[in-house]
């Protein structure tokens, strides 16, 4: 049984580590997925879920950037 | 009709991916011999191979009932969680925001844990060193059963995949077979980015074939996702960098 849960919980770390970006990932395609079925046309589907994949992973590397810290204020030295 | 352009890409991919994951069986694999010898560590993780076989046997032959488009796009969603999340991690290990991978310090950790488990079990140590590692080869097993499935049943490249795979597991064996320690100088950040872009390609593009998008260049277009994902990859490589040294000008 412990075992069982190891393996699922490894499983489900193989997709899912920041869940903010894994939802992010999925929303894309439900996105893509609705567009699609509406029957947009084939190119915006593809200009769409190329966009937002390139986005979201921009996105979530900025977001996990470490702050800069704000310059020394001369004025409080 | 596959052609080199999407079988080559499937094999490195499956082949690095691999890679990564057998190494890290075998670091465990590895720990569990040094401690207790290689009896239970080859029953351990010959069992594990077992299981995983009829995992295959079992799961594999469902695959061909899915639908095409159905299948292309599950496996495309699969792949850009799956690509996503290793780029974005092996994007920031190489911008030095969190730190990197170290075999050696897994092996050690391994060993650690196995000898306190030892002392602790010492009737049951055969037994539970085995576990380890059957448990080892079990769950990175997976994640290359997985990898094989991901980018090889969109368009019946599992046979390629699965030598690309078959092949890292040989290299693994066969180097490890020689130097009898943990692969640490195996650069494994390298291979989660080159392995991250070429996922993360593959999901857009399965993804998109399966939605009916008509890929100009068609297979040739996962070329050009690879590049186009190696470039932001790289150009946030640099961008996250600058940031974490600027404080220190």
């Amino acid at each position: 049984m412990k075992l069982l849960a190891t393996i699922l919980r490894e499983i489900k770390g193989l997709f899912v580590e920041d869940n903010r970006f894994a939802v992010a990932i999925i929303g894309l395609a439900a996105v893509v997925i609705g567009v699609a079925g509406m029957g947009a046309p084939p190119a915006l589907t593809g200009i769409l879920l190329v966009a937002g994949s390139m986005g979201l992973l921009a996105d979530t590397v900025l977001r996990a950037r470490p702050k800069a810290k704000p310059p020394d204020d001369p004025s409080k030295a | 009709m596959s052609n080199w352009s999407t079988i080559a890409p499937a094999i490195t991919a499956a082949f690095l991916a691999s890679l990564v994951e057998v190494v890290e069986a075998f670091t465990i694999v590895l720990a569990v011999a040094t401690v207790r010898g290689w009896r239970p560590a080859i029953a351990g993780a010959a069992s594990g191979l077992v299981l995983l076989a009829l995992i295959v046997l079992v799961f594999g032959p469902a695959i061909d009932r899915i639908p095409i488009g159905v299948l292309q796009v599950s496996i495309g969603v699969l792949l850009l969680l799956f690509g996503m999340r290793w780029l974005r991690k092996a994007v920031l290990r190489a911008a030095g925001v969190i730190p990197l991978h170290d075999e050696e310090a897994a092996y050690r950790a391994e060993t650690t844990e196995l000898q306190d488990t030892v002392r602790r079990h010492h009737a049951r140590a055969d037994w539970l060193a085995g576990l380890a590692a059957f448990k080892a080869v079990v769950v990175e097993g997976i994640e290359v059963v997985f990898i094989v499935i991901a980018v090889g049943a969109g368009r019946g490249l599992i046979v390629p995949a699965s030598l690309g795979a078959a092949a890292a597991a040989a290299l693994v064996l066969l180097i490890g077979a020689l130097v009898h320690r943990p692969l640490a100088r195996v650069p494994e950040n390298a291979l989660k980015f080159g392995v991250g872009v070429m996922l993360s390609a593959f999901g857009v593009f399965w993804t998109g074939e399966g939605l009916g998008v008509n890929w100009p260049g068609e297979d040739l277009m996962v070329l050009g996702l690879v590049a186009a994902f190696l470039l932001l990859g790289l150009a946030l490589v640099a961008v996250v960098r600058d940031r974490s040294v600027e404080p220190a000008r």
